[in-house]
């Protein structure tokens, strides 16, 4: 039997068919968490947000309209709403909040680390550490292009509907958001080895010169 | 392609998204002769594996159990709240569908009445001696004034109280009756009866009696000739007696 369409499963939900909202809210909570977990940096935020997609698809699930963009990008523009009112509402707060570990697929992603390269690795774990911040500390136009074009994978389009905007303007925000991601990389980098106490064995070394 | 040209795509091209072969075969070969588009080229690639990472990274993050219990709460909740609206919806249109059934009702036999009451209960077919006659439909029917009630006759005066009666009984005869037509019912005006149906009927003098219309005993058991002047509703409404 061919697996439901996003679609299917909501026309199913609204039926009242309650194993089709808990296989839609399983396929799409995650993808909606990590939106709001990104745009937010709060673990909190991201858990009300995705509560409050899925309680805005519960009660206002009729208004999707397939015509205007796949129901994930329906959602993400729901989720954005939400995001954008919780950091509204939180201005004082402060991200701090550490992501998951790494996982393997991030040697993938970047050159593989030699066996007991552990200079190697601190070094990657601080520039996605850094990266992760440099996200975070972006307007929120810019920030929703990057988590949506590049954290989520979204196409242009389907982050166009979600963002309610022109691809063109996806496109150019994208462009300037990156730019900015990679300043602010370098930048939180060089600060970081600024304020990294000399290590024991430099200072070991000192002596013995 | 110049530097423009590169770097207009150089994100599409760094982040692997689909853009035109030749364009891509350019990019690259540009690359090779331009050094400062070459190390933009690598830092992009460089910014777009540590996105790519991060989102790795986070890859397994997901709402806790407990939003989706929430959720499931939610959902139940909402069923049974539409599936109540839908039997109250459903017990509404029920009740609307008896109404209007009801309203059709009444008003089918509102108009159904009058016009059986227009075409009248089925007539009575003439008896044999009785012959139906119609009056020309604006011939005057010449009408005994109704008699009306005045406080000589509430006091108890006979004699006007005599008048009330259709017809003159203090004349002991049929005079009054002759020739005119004499409301049956008492009190009651003949003009709207103005054009309606005359049967002429033949009765016999006990009839007459019934009538109180005292007669002789001479008269034996003959009968009378009469006209009777009918209603819409097929009654007798006055009576006019053939010399």
């Amino acid at each position: 039997m061919a697996t439901p369409s996003d679609d299917e499963l909501l026309e199913l939900m609204i039926a009242g068919d309650e194993d089709a909202f808990l296989t839609l809210y399983r396929r799409r909570q995650g993808p909606i968490y990590r939106f709001a977990l990104h745009m937010s940096g709060s673990a909190s935020i991201a858990e009300e947000v995705t509560q409050e997609v899925f309680l805005a698809l519960l009660r206002d699930g009729r208004q999707y309209n397939p015509v205007r963009g796949s129901l994930a990008a329906y959602m993400y523009g729901v989720a954005r709403h939400h995001v954008l009112r919780c950091l509204e509402a939180n201005q004082p707060y402060v991200p701090i909040a550490r992501q998951g570990s790494p996982s393997g697929q991030e040697s993938s992603a970047r050159e593989p680390a030699a066996p007991g390269d552990i200079l190697g690795e601190l070094t990657r774990h601080e520039r996605i550490e850094a990266t992760r911040r440099a996200v975070l500390s972006l307007p929120p136009n810019y920030r929703e292009v990057v988590v949506l074009c590049d954290l989520q994978e979204l196409s242009y389009a389907e982050a166009a509907a979600a963002l309610g905007c022109a691809i063109g303007t996806v496109r150019s925000r994208l462009h300037r958001a990156r730019a900015l991601v990679a300043e602010r990389v370098t930048s939180l980098l060089k600060d970081s080895v600024r304020s990294r106490p000399a290590s024991p064995t430099a200072k070991a070394a000192r002596c013995f010169v | 392609m110049n530097c423009q040209d590169f770097e207009a795509i150089v994100n599409d091209l760094a982040r692997d998204q689909l853009i035109l072969v030749a364009d891509r075969a350019r990019a690259l070969v540009h690359t090779e002769t331009c050094a400062r588009c070459a190390a933009r080229l690598a830092d992009e690639r460089m910014l777009t594996a540590e996105l790519r990472a991060l989102a790795a990274g986070s890859e397994s993050q997901e709402a806790p159990a407990p939003v989706e219990e929430a959720l499931l709460r939610a959902f139940r909740r909402q069923k049974a709240a539409s599936g109540a609206v839908a039997a109250k919806g459903r017990a509404w249109v029920g009740a609307v569908a008896v109404g209007a059934l009801a309203a059709a009702m009444l008003i089918l036999l509102a108009l159904t009445i009058p016009a059986l009451r227009r075409n009248g209960p089925p007539e009575p077919k003439p008896a044999e001696g009785l012959r139906e006659t119609k009056p020309p439909r604006k011939q005057r029917i010449e009408v005994a004034e109704a008699p009306v009630i005045d406080d000589s006759m509430l006091a108890g005066d006979e004699t006007a109280a005599a008048q009330l009666l259709p017809i003159d009984l203090t004349a002991g005869l049929l005079n009054s009756a002759l020739d005119v037509f004499v409301p049956l019912h008492y009190g009651e005006t003949l003009s709207d009866l103005d054009g309606d149906r005359v049967v002429r009927v033949e009765l016999p003098y006990s009839a007459l009696i019934s009538l109180g219309v005292s007669m002789d005993e001479d008269a034996g058991n003959d009968g009378i000739e009469a006209d009777l002047l009918l209603g819409d509703d097929g009654l007798a409404h006055a009576i006019r007696l053939i010399r």
